[in-house]
């Protein structure tokens, strides 16, 4: 009979009492999904490597502070994505939650239309401002209702629909758009 | 806000799930009779096919070493730690030792020192003593060395 897979809280339990090895089992779990959402949002694999890293660093160093055990992987996410808005302040040292505009000027015009280089799905997200693309994610890729993602972004779940809504619609108009150039 | 915009909310919040029975019924009269809002709304549910289909990044090797490292390391820490405590008390045991006892006779020294050297507060009493003619006991000189006759 094969063995159930241990819950996050019982794997968060054992590294409460000191089983490291557990730590290796949350990483197996949330690796992929954790690096999907820092590599997107730093556009940089080694960057988004040392983001996750430090992510782990900090679950080994300071998991006793996650206080509700069905928790963690709400507390991976916020916690990446504190270690991601770190490294993107220290590229530009600018207000990137408050800015204006759904879209991001620091991405290169045409990126919408290089489907060949990058895929698709890269190049949307890669248009978006940090905020927008963030919760897009975090929406389409991990599932989280609005509560969650405002949980994990220090939002209201206003702001979260609001600005699912505006990414929606600014990615869907720049693939309209990508559509009447190819059609002319 | 115009109607168009007012749908354009409501299909996002449909596409989440959280669009109310009302408001589905507004969205989808809507987009019966508005060429723009049709197209607006196949682009942002494109978006989730898109997302759903994409292939997820490779994680790279070095990340998954990184953090086998992490979770490696208590034990290895330990018996690091472990290795150098025995090679520090074993090879050097000898000088170890004299520098123990050198800090054993200072300690020592200090000590006796302090208990025959007068705090600053008792000084003027000993100052006072010491100008008093010092007296001999049974053979024992005086203090500053003279002899009352
Ligand atoms: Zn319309």
């Amino acid at each position: 009979m094969a063995m159930a897979m241990a819950t996050d809280a019982q794997l968060l339990d054992r590294l409460l009492r000191g089983d490291t090895r557990s730590l290796g089992e949350i990483y197996e779990r949330y690796r992929v999904p954790l690096f999907r959402f820092c590599l997107r949002m730093v556009k940089d694999t080694a960057l988004a490597e040392d983001a996750v890293h430090d992510t782990f660093v900090k679950l080994a160093r300071q998991h006793s502070g996650i206080l509700h055990p069905g928790a963690l992987k709400s507390w991976l996410f916020r916690v990446a994505r504190n270690e991601v808005y770190m490294i993107l302040r220290r590229a530009a040292p600018m207000p990137l939650e408050d800015a204006d505009g759904v879209l991001d000027p620091s991405t290169p015009h045409d990126l919408l239309e290089q489907t060949e280089r990058a895929s698709l799905v890269h190049a949307m997200l890669a248009a978006l401002r940090p905020a927008y693309r963030e919760v897009l994610m975090l929406r389409e890729f991990e599932e989280m209702p609005y509560a969650e993602i405002a949980a994990i972004t220090g939002s209201t779940e206003g702001a979260v629909k609001s600005r699912l809504f505006k990414a929606r619609l600014a990615l869907a108009g720049s693939m309209a758009g990508m559509q009447k150039e190819r059609m002319r | 806000m115009n109607t168009c915009e007012r749908c354009e909310e409501m299909m996002s919040a449909y596409i989440d799930g959280v669009l109310d029975d009302a408001g589905g019924a507004e969205l989808f009269a809507h987009m019966g009779t508005c060429t723009q809002c049709r197209q607006t709304y196949a682009g942002m549910s494109a978006i989730r096919t898109y997302c759903a289909v994409a292939p997820a990044p490779e994680v790279p090797e070095r990340l998954d070493r990184r953090i086998h490292r992490l979770h490696a390391a208590p034990a290895a820490r330990v018996s690091r730690l472990r290795k150098v405590w025995t090679q520090r008390l074993t090879i050097p045991a000898p000088a170890f030792a004299l520098a123990l006892l050198v800090v054993s006779v200072t300690v020592l020294a200090t000590v006796v020192w302090l208990r025959t050297t007068p705090a600053p507060a008792e000084e003027q009493q000993v100052m006072y003593i010491m100008s008093m003619p010092a007296v001999e006991v049974e053979g024992v000189p005086g203090r500053n060395g003279s002899h009352i006759h």
